[in-house]
């Protein structure tokens, strides 16, 4: 990452706790089925926590009777990962005044506390992916933090970039009705739009998608400041981008910068041109939530991503409140033939990866983080509930009435 | 009760010598053209007859406003006395039959639902620049009917393109009801259709009423009438037993049919099949509600529906119907395939051939006020020349009930010419003179109007007229709104 | 592949085949008459296409494999203010002379528009920003169908600086915060000579600056500069949104104030009524769709003969359908309606192709049937341009991408 910039870290009470305690397995659990992720799937599988971390994955893992144990009669899996949301930001996810802000962090917008926080861990996610809306051209880096303990995965996650047409149009003014004139970057003293932006004059530079290509451009041609190590390569990029041709243009923009990350919104992105310059960009894509009336198309898309080998994830942005929306999206992508085991990977592991954040969550593997569910039956059979998740082996939510 | 059309009749006649023209630039040919019931010959190097091969260096000539004799130059007798009208660089062409309109109507549509008593000859416009556009594209008769926007409409009337006052230009008064089937403004398709059926309803009780009180005390029906200062006169004292295919009113021919109060026997006309009916369908839902209304109330044989371009996805019922369609809008049904995201293209007139439908097409389109134009794009798209051209004369002559007299250049039939400069699908071909019924109204040569629009050049002394932005086929505006129905779904 | 239709049933969109159901590389054309758009049609000839070019173009029945026939080819129409494939978001609205910022970037190729435009004969066309600007940026020429990449489609990126003269640019426009306009430097135009300012401005800041020399400028105002005075040395041509003869004449003033060689007014109905003024200034002419009632925007009055008097006097003649979605109003019927106005037939042919495609320069590659050329190809079911007649087949890049053989089974 960016050496000027320290990391942040794990902070949880828990690992600090952990720390204290003496070395040893603190918790066993045997459940009649343990999906590690990557569609293996153990009957009565044992996970062994320890140090808030997964120590051991396993089928024939012989419980030490010393150290707590827990046997559930259902399925456990890593938690979910909601790949883009707004939660707990109390809507300040963007910063109005100027449309380049790289250097805004998303995570100081962060409530741990927010009831939708709680609400997304009951509904089997433990961490999920804080970013701006698509509404600046740079709208700031986004943040990996967990739903319980307050943890952070990774305060510098990507850096959110945007190719949506409301990059271009937000601040108020539609393009065309402009009042008063928009300041023209090339007359001022300095030539930096980012100086020029319309806290003064109500209207907003660029208002083309010819002005944010060229804007953009400029910044990574000449990357300065967190820009830099994006341009180096250190830190990926999250590409806000809806319509077809938006996408493509993120692509190809990716392409020309040598840019890593994923695309947030494509709902087209099954279009076979489309698809083609998604592979070819080697991006990922983040889709939904998807709506009640949302086309076949777009739900189709998570199955032509899939076999094409592009990554996949979900989102919950505009849907914080009802967490449910993770779950049920990927299920509508399987009923529209997705295969369920990517499908699963999608609100897992490959969450994790398209956030950088692959070493740390996403699995049920040694050394990963022990954050899990305990579901009644299988999690992309919407009957199925949630009857207790662990984050950083603690367990930060039980269902009311559940057996334990 | 002296019916309307007596009314006309009577002033029909007072203006035996009818003026020809109603715009400035006829009048002064109208002076020189003969007067009804006088001679006209036209000669033209080739008469497209529609009714037969063509006739090279023919001959037409009118009489009494009829044809007389229609043939080759050098076998039909020419009368010694008839002006003579043409040349042999000219096409003749029966002039184009406007099938159905709003357009020369001051409103086209009244905020009445139901408002079968109103006449339309009291919203005509004779001076409507729709009427000098017709001669200009050489359509010299126009059905006129309410618009769209109505459940049952008031009555319509055929009239000829020329005249300052409605009894000029009457052909046919009194013809004709419009009913919509796609909602008036303000309702659903369940309302519109409850007060539809709410009418016929109401018609059906009115009657019934009325031959219970009749029954309970004879001459009831008439005494009502004189109170209401109908005076029964001839058949208005008759009873007839009810006519139609649909459902009877037993002893209706107990009531004096002029008894019967005015707002409600339009109705009773279309219900016992004696008047044509032009039934509106915005959309191809609409049809199947259509020709369930005109079953039920006996009016199916005299229905002609008036389609939305959409309807086309209806014809399989249309054609199992047997009814005639109006094309009303494009011929290009173009919409937004719902899962592709692509436009489909439909060419409505051939789906419509393919499915046996009578049809004809009308001017109300986004591009032109010209059949010519419409009968020419659907030759390129498919049709045959003479389905096209059957489809702008013949087919709404028949529709029109005017088989007989128009849609094609026959002996018998009104002397309707048009002397164009070439074919008339032809894109470079003006309409030079027009004649209506033996009368002379209009020519190229003294159309000012014309030389305004082909040349720029403003007549003297005419005043601009309120600019109408008008860009184009279709506005960017227009364009951005079709496109808006379709718009790509990437938001989703 | 043949795809037999439903008798009357034109259905566009299945109609227009995709890449792989036409792959063939080579195809002998036939037809009665050839109008080539570079010299006299040619009576039962041919035209042979191999790898996308044209390889031969002659009398007599040409040799090869795949052969289509049709009663008259003409060569794929271009047409230079077909207004789509972009939106209000095309323009760079936070300063009024965006001459350097080019419009590839902001083409939305995956819209339908493109496929309507193709199968309509429309093979080419050049995109321009929206005239929200008085200057709106780089113009460029592309392809109407392929693969929606801007690599497959673009055959010109800076083709022409698009300009604006008229209410367009001023529309909407206010003094800052209802405040008095304390400067016109502070404000967008709000007027018609406020737009004429800046466009003279821009073109005097860019003299001045070459004459003091530009160190110390911004590299957008640079590049800007160096555009505008590409437009003076004749390198690029302008093309200038005006339809009233006040915009004509502001068009025109410009041109030779500043000594642009090829200026181009879009838009243009009112370019009858000073034809002496037209032809002194040596304009290229783009023309909006016919009208029947001849008023446009701007309180324009289009002549219907219009298009006739522009080629009377010589100048290049371009027509436009402006996109339309009606079929009877799209680009084959207002070469169709010029030639009622009085155009011959050969000027409309030229109006539609190899006007356009010189006006632009880009005739090296398209505009005519001539062998080397992008064999951008149209099979007519009759004589083009008359109302009965209709493209029936296209050629784009040497594939097949509306068969003419589906029509036939009408």
């Amino acid at each position: 990452m960016i050496p000027t910039i320290p990391r942040l870290g794990l902070l949880s009470l828990a690992s600090f706790l952990a720390a204290q305690a003496p070395a040893g397995p603190v918790l066993q659990v045997r459940a009649r089925e343990v999906r590690v992720g990557d569609g293996t799937v153990i009957p009565n599988g044992v996970l062994v926590v320890q140090d808030g971390r997964i120590a051991r994955v396993g089928a024939d893992i012989p419980i030490d009777e010393r150290y707590a144990f827990l046997a559930h009669d259902g399925v456990l899996t890593a938690g979910m990962i909601a790949d883009h949301s707004q939660m707990g930001l109390a809507g300040e996810a963007n910063e109005d005044a100027r449309s380049v802000v790289p250097e805004a962090r998303i995570l100081h917008g962060f409530r741990p506390a927010h009831s939708a926080v709680g609400k997304a861990l009951a509904a089997g996610i433990t961490a999920v992916v804080i970013a701006p809306t698509g509404e600046n051209l740079i709208g700031g880096v986004t943040a990996v933090v967990k739903t319980s303990g307050g943890g952070v995965v990774d305060g510098e996650a990507h850096l959110a970039l945007s190719f949506a047409r409301a990059a271009l149009t937000a601040g108020g003014s539609e393009p065309g009705f402009f009042f008063g004139r928009a300041e023209d970057p090339a007359q001022t003293p300095d030539g930096g739009p980012e100086d020029t932006e319309s806290a003064v004059s109500g209207a907003r530079y660029p208002t083309s998608y010819s002005g944010a290509w060229r804007e953009l451009a400029a910044r990574f041609t000449d990357p300065a400041g967190i820009v830099a190590g994006v341009a180096r390569g250190e830190l990926p990029v999250l590409i806000e981008a809806w319509e077809r041709h938006e996408v493509e243009r993120a692509t190809r923009f990716s392409r020309r910068f040598s840019l890593r990350g994923a695309v947030r919104g494509a709902p087209l992105a099954g279009d076979e041109h489309v698809l083609a310059a998604l592979r070819a960009s080697g991006l990922g894509v983040i889709l939904g939530p998807f709506e009640a009336g949302q086309t076949h198309a777009s739900l189709a898309a998570v199955a032509a991503l899939q076999q094409a080998g592009v990554p996949v994830a979900f989102a919950l942005t505009g849907r914080e409140n009802e967490p449910e929306m993770l779950r049920v999206s990927a299920v509508r992508a399987v009923e529209a033939g997705a295969d369920p085991v990517l499908v699963w990977k999608a609100l897992t592991g490959d969450a994790a990866r398209l956030a950088g954040v692959e070493a740390r969550i996403g699995r049920l593997a040694s050394g990963l983080d022990a954050d899990f569910v305990l579901w009644s039956g299988d999690p992309l059979d919407l009957r199925s509930r949630v009857e207790a998740v662990y984050v950083d082996g603690k367990r930060a939510y039980a269902r009311e009435g559940a057996s334990r | 009760m002296q019916t309307t059309a007596k009314r006309l009749a009577g002033r029909l006649a007072a203006h035996a010598a009818l003026p020809a023209a109603l715009f400035a630039i006829s009048l002064s040919s109208a002076a020189s053209a003969a007067p009804a019931g006088d001679k006209l010959v036209i000669q033209a190097g080739r008469i497209v007859t529609q009714a037969g091969p063509d006739i090279l260096d023919g001959v037409i000539v009118i009489e009494n406003g009829r044809i007389t004799a229609i043939g080759p130059s050098s076998e039909v007798e020419k009368p010694w006395d008839a002006p003579v009208l043409g040349g042999p660089e000219l096409t003749a062409f029966p002039g184009f039959v406007e099938a159905q309109t709003s357009d020369g109507m001051d409103r086209p549509n009244e905020n009445l639902d139901v408002a079968p008593f109103l006449d339309i000859a009291d919203s005509v416009d004779p001076v409507a620049y729709y009427f000098e556009d017709c001669l200009r594209w050489g359509i010299t008769t126009v059905n006129i009917q309410q618009g769209n926007d109505c459940v049952v409409a008031g009555q319509g009337m055929i009239v000829r393109p020329v005249g300052l006052t409605i009894e000029e230009m009457v052909v046919r008064p009194r013809f004709g009801t419009k009913i919509a089937v796609a909602p008036k403004r303000g309702k659903s398709r369940a309302t519109q259709l409850q007060v539809l059926r709410a009418a016929f309803d109401d018609l059906r009780r009115y009657l019934e009423e009325l031959v219970q009180k009749e029954r309970d005390e004879r001459g009831y029906a008439a005494r009502e009438a004189l109170f209401q200062g109908r005076d029964l006169e001839g058949e208005e004292n008759q009873g007839r037993t009810m006519g139609g295919t649909a459902w009877k009113v037993d002893g209706l021919d107990l009531i004096p049919r002029g008894a019967i109060d005015e707002k409600m026997a339009p109705l009773l006309e279309i219900v016992e099949g004696r008047r044509p009916v032009f039934l509106y369908c915005g959309a191809a839902m609409d049809v199947p509600h259509a020709l369930a209304v005109a079953r039920e109330n006996g009016f199916l044989a005299r229905t002609t529906l008036l389609i939305d371009p959409s309807c086309w996805k209806a014809s399989d019922l249309i054609a199992e119907a047997g009814v005639p369609v109006i094309l009303d809008g494009d011929q290009m049904h173009v919409r937004r395939n719902p899962v592709s995201g692509e436009e489909e293209e439909t060419f409505v007139p051939g789906v419509l051939k393919e499915k046996g439908i009578r049809f004809a097409l009308s001017s109300q389109n986004a591009n032109t006020n010209s059949l010519w134009y419409q009968a020419a794009l659907a030759v390129g798209k498919g049709l045959t020349r003479q389905e096209a051209l059957d489809a702008v004369t013949k087919v709404p002559a028949e529709i029109l009930g005017m088989g007989p007299e128009i849609g094609s250049l026959e002996t018998g039939k009104l002397g309707n010419v048009l002397l164009l400069s070439g074919d008339p699908l032809r894109v470079t071909t003006w309409v030079e003179r027009v004649v209506i019924e033996g009368r002379e109204v209009y020519d190229r040569a003294k159309d000012v109007r014309n030389k305004h629009l082909l040349e720029g050049k403003q007549p003297p002394g005419t005043a601009a007229e309120a600019a109408e932005h008008d860009e184009g086929g279709e506005t960017d505006e227009a364009k951005d709104k079709g496109d808006a129905k379709d718009q790509d779904e990437d938001k989703k | 592949m043949i795809r037999r239709l439903p008798t009357g049933l034109a259905l566009g969109a299945l109609a227009v085949l995709g890449a792989s159901a036409a792959a063939q590389d080579a195809w002998v054309i036939r037809a009665e008459t050839i109008y080539t758009a570079a010299g006299d049609p040619i009576a039962g000839g041919h035209v042979r296409v191999e790898k996308g070019k044209i390889a031969s173009v002659g009398s007599g029945p040409g040799s090869g494999a795949n052969v289509l026939e049709a009663a008259a080819v003409t060569p794929g129409m271009i047409d230079l203010s077909a207004r789509i494939g972009t939106t209000e978001l095309s323009v760079e609205q936070s300063t009024e002379t965006a001459a350097e910022l080019s419009v590839v970037e902001a083409i939305d190729f995956f819209s339908f528009r493109w496929d309507r435009e193709l199968r309509s004969g429309v093979t080419a066309v050049l995109v321009s920003p929206y005239d929200n600007d008085v200057i709106g940026g780089l113009a460029a020429v592309v392809k109407t169908g392929g693969p929606p990449t801007l690599e497959a489609r673009l055959v010109k990126e800076a083709a022409a600086l698009r300009a604006a003269i008229g209410s367009q640019p001023s529309a909407g426009n206010r003094t800052p915060r209802g405040a008095p306009p304390s400067s016109f430097y502070f404000r967008r135009p709000t007027t018609r000579m406020g737009v004429e300012w800046v466009l003279r401005k821009a073109y005097w800041d860019a003299i001045q600056a070459a004459e003091r020399g530009e160190a110390d400028t911004d590299p957008h105002v640079r590049a800007r500069h160096e555009v505008l005075r590409r437009t003076i040395r004749g390198e690029l041509p302008v093309i200038v949104d005006a339809w009233a003869t006040q915009d004509i004449r502001t068009a025109i003033f410009l041109k030779e104030e500043f000594q642009i060689p090829r200026l181009i007014v879009d838009g243009a109905a009112e370019a009858w009524r000073e034809p002496e003024l037209l032809a002194r200034a040596g304009l290229g002419v783009v023309l909006p769709p016919h009208v029947f009632t001849g008023r446009t925007r701007e309180e324009a009055f289009f002549a219907w003969d219009c298009a006739a008097t522009v080629e009377e006097l010589g100048l290049p003649l371009a027509l436009s359908a402006h996109g339309a979605r009606d079929f009877g109003a799209r680009l084959d019927r207002q070469a169709g309606f010029a030639m009622r106005g009085g155009l011959p037939f050969a000027a409309a042919l030229a109006s539609v192709t190899i006007h356009p495609a010189r006006m632009v320069g880009v005739d090296d590659r398209l505009g005519s049937l001539e062998v080397g050329k992008d064999a951008d190809v149209l099979l007519w079911n009759g004589t083009p341009f008359e109302a009965t007649s209709a493209v029936i087949g296209v050629l784009l890049n040497g594939e097949l991408v509306l068969d003419p053989r589906a029509a036939a089974g009408q």
